[in-house]
């Protein structure tokens, strides 16, 4: 199954989840903000900064200001996709995964985890960092990400559930990844 | 509040830009220029406008390309067509007349009908499809019987020369015969004249020799060879003949410009019968006499 973001995001909810709060900022946080959303969906610091330069220089050109944090996230992500797309980035979900036949309506009290998580958020797939990034950092509901994301309500616990199932599953085995990443480069240099 | 959501704040709040980049980025996007976009229904427009103008670019190409009919259709059409007794739909003595019906039928409006066949009395017209163009034709009683119950005809076929390739490019008639039928044709202008009877060539000679008598140039084919002289049939210059000036000035031309001058003074007894436009005068073939 491939998992992409969805690029269909409606940018209207997006600004009207945002408008309350998007007066307050300046312009230097509001660009932080979005540097932040695009490493929660990129990972990687040097990609996170251009996909928010790109982003940034975009929107001025068109609109000649970036007037909230909703519209700079919904340019970086359409931009991510972009960047997907045209590298043909396909991600399939493991068939060991099934779906939770039940879930909690929300996943606010969670225990820490131990262990690096930025080596941590490097297991999971974009679309569950940049779920756990709205939740946790930007605080949103499962119902204003499924919004803002234009995904089921479902979908977007489900993802949020998958992705702590994932780091805690790390967080727990940390050596696993390191032997399994060890065997592979074993392997490619025998070869 | 959990612990994970305070784990990944602090991740995430310690993850930012330096200073620098964040003033280079607003600088740019300051400095950027915002780019005006038309209106969606502009630009559908301007879309169809394009669309439009590239329309009508192809369409006035495309008969100077390679759809154009080669001329040498023509001739096997007009057989076919003579094959069976025509039905014209417009039937006149009178050749002004059945150019007046043409023109209404879409003629070029310099269409015009060869002096030589103005005093002709003409029988129809019509339109009539040349492998998908328009060829407007005229017939015209060559011989009529005396008892008037019919006679030969001599065909004028015009058509414009965009719809045709390898037709003639002079007003000079290129003659040939096919299928018993004699053709001249020639060009003026952007249409293409063809004459057309059934019968050997002598007979549509002297028709396609005048042409459209707006020129006053004549080839030497257009004449009929006698003893080594060329000899043929010419309205005489105004003035030329008349009065006590018995003679003609001439000018004989071939391919490389003037090859003499001089006077022509017609037989005496051409004079005496008062047929003043025999003359005889020596020119080669491939020569040009005008007066």
């Amino acid at each position: 199954m491939t998992d992409k973001p969805d690029a269909n995001q409606s940018c209207a909810s997006s600004v009207r989840l945002d408008a309350s709060s998007s007066s307050s900022f300046t312009d230097a946080e509001r660009l932080q903000s979005g540097y932040r959303y695009a490493l929660a969906l990129t990972h990687q610091p040097a990609d996170a900064e251009d996909l928010v330069q790109e982003a940034w220089l975009n929107l001025c050109r068109r609109y000649g200001r970036v007037e909230s944090n909703a519209l700079l996230f919904t340019a970086v992500r359409n931009l991510f996709v972009d960047q997907c797309r045209r590298k043909k980035i396909v991600q399939f979900d493991s068939i060991d995964q099934p779906e939770p036949p039940e879930l909690p309506a929300a996943v606010d009290e969670e225990p820490g985890l131990k262990g690096d998580l930025e080596a941590l958020l490097a297991v999971l797939r974009p679309v569950e960092r940049e779920t756990l990034f709205l939740h946790y950092y930007q605080g949103h509901t499962a119902e204003e990400i499924a919004q803002l994301t234009g995904q089921p309500r479902g979908t977007v616990l489900s993802l949020l559930h998958r992705a702590i199932a994932k780091l805690r599953e790390a967080a727990a085995n940390p050596s696993a990844q390191t032997r399994c990443n060890q065997w592979l480069f074993s392997f490619v240099l025998f070869l | 509040m959990s612990d994970l959501r305070q784990q990944i704040r602090d991740h995430y709040e310690a993850k930012s830009l330096s200073a620098g980049k964040v003033e280079a980025i607003l600088a740019r996007g300051r400095g950027g220029e915002k780019v005006v976009r038309f209106p969606v229904r502009a630009r559908a427009l301007l879309a169809l406008a394009a669309t439009v103008v590239l329309a009508v670019g192809l369409a006035m190409w495309w008969p100077h390309g390679p759809g154009r009919v080669s001329f040498a259709v023509l001739a096997p059409r007009v057989v076919e067509f003579f094959g069976k007794p025509p039905e014209l739909p417009k039937l006149s003595q009178n050749p002004e007349e059945l150019r007046a019906w043409l023109l209404a039928q879409g003629a070029p409006a310099d269409f015009q009908i060869p002096a030589k066949l103005r005093g002709l009395e003409s029988l129809g017209c019509k339109v009539v499809d040349v492998h998908g163009r328009q060829a407007w034709l005229t017939c015209f009683w060559r011989e009529k019987k005396p008892d008037g119950t019919g006679g030969e005809l001599v065909h004028l076929w015009v058509v414009k020369r965009e719809d045709f390739k390898n037709g003639p490019g002079t007003a000079t008639p290129q003659m040939h015969e096919e299928s018993g039928w004699s053709f001249a044709s020639w060009s003026e202008g952007d249409l293409i004249y063809t004459l057309a009877t059934k019968a050997p060539m002598e007979k549509l000679r002297p028709f396609a020799a005048a042409k459209t008598g707006s020129s006053s140039y004549l080839s030497a084919k257009d004449f009929d060879d006698r003893d080594g002289f060329f000899s043929g049939h010419r309205e005489p210059p105004v003035g030329g003949i008349h009065g006590d000036r018995r003679h003609w000035p001439y000018v004989v031309l071939n391919a490389t410009g003037l090859f003499s001058s001089g006077e022509m003074r017609p037989p005496v007894s051409d004079l005496a019968r008062g047929d003043f436009k025999q003359f005889r005068v020596v020119i080669k073939p491939n020569d040009v006499f005008a007066t």
